[in-house]
């Protein structure tokens, strides 16, 4: 790893790079777009949540957009036609999912320099995490499956 | 054949089902579990020839439910599909029993070659 694992921007970069592998593997698409970086200024934005706990490291990850977003690519990870029925109960399953396998990358990506790395189970729900003065964050701003989301990585410094 | 996929989340079962009729199991019959527990039960009612299994998952994980299957003395061949991805994850399936270890996010063709390596008729 050629990248500084102190900087919460390397995290954030294997997250990056995880949704890419995502995007070209089971959803079968060309990749995804980087728009942004830095984290949103909406605060009310729907997403999923999961640790990623190490020994020196602990992180939440999260993948947040607005409701239609969500919807969007739900749908894409469920193979649904855009216009089909998606209940909010299916949305979050596969919003969580989207994390649970993004997070999970990132895990793989950077177990050489944390081995005591573990990956909860996801959450999701409306709202973005805070980071306190204790906490670091950094986001980028992505098109995946044509939804913009925003892929988020908190760290908590110890 | 009688598949039993195990996984809390209802839309990572139906991703797994569907890669899997892609992969030339479409004739397979499907059963589902949300945890260990359930996959137990599962096993017991139905008597699947193949199980695939979540790792991560609330009531009783999949690394869990593997082992309880096999000091119940039940060798179903067992796979994990998983975000748990890292070698020693890997390993540690192994050792306790696991045939294979499918690492998310996969691909159709992960499942064939896996499936095939493995030797699931």
């Amino acid at each position: 790893m050629a990248e500084d694992p102190n900087l919460v921007s390397t995290w954030l970069s294997a997250m990056v790079s995880s949704a890419e592998e995502l995007a070209t593997s089971t959803l079968g698409l060309d990749g995804i777009t980087v728009l942004d970086s830095g984290l949103p200024s909406d605060r009310s934005f729907p997403g999923s949540y999961v640790a990623l706990v190490g020994d020196d490291y602990n992180f939440e990850y999260g993948v947040a957009g607005s409701w239609e977003a969500c919807g969007t690519l739900g749908r894409a990870l469920l193979f649904m036609e855009p216009d089909e029925e998606l209940t909010d109960d299916d949305m979050a399953d596969a919003i969580n999912e989207v994390i649970n396998i993004v997070a999970g990358g990132v895990k793989r990506r950077m177990t050489e320099v944390d081995p005591g790395l573990k990956l909860g189970l996801p959450a999701f729900f409306n709202g973005t995490l805070h980071p306190t003065s204790h906490q670091e964050a950094a986001g980028s701003k992505i098109e995946i499956a044509g939804a913009e989301v925003y892929l988020l990585a908190f760290r908590h410094k110890v | 054949m009688k598949i039993l996929i195990v996984d809390d989340s209802k839309a990572m079962r139906m991703i797994v089902l569907r890669h899997l009729r892609q992969a030339g199991y479409g004739d397979a019959d499907f059963v589902e579990a949300s945890n260990g527990l359930e996959g137990l039960a599962q096993v017991k009612a139905e008597g699947p020839d193949l199980i695939l299994s979540d790792w991560n998952m609330p009531e009783m994980n999949g690394l869990e439910f593997l082992r309880k299957l096999r000091s119940d003395g039940d060798d179903t061949p067992f796979g994990f599909v998983t975000s748990e991805g890292t070698p020693d994850m890997q390993i540690l399936a192994r050792d306790s029993g696991a045939i294979f270890v499918i690492a998310k996010p996969f691909t159709v063709e992960t499942f064939r070659e896996t499936l095939d390596a493995a030797g699931v008729a």
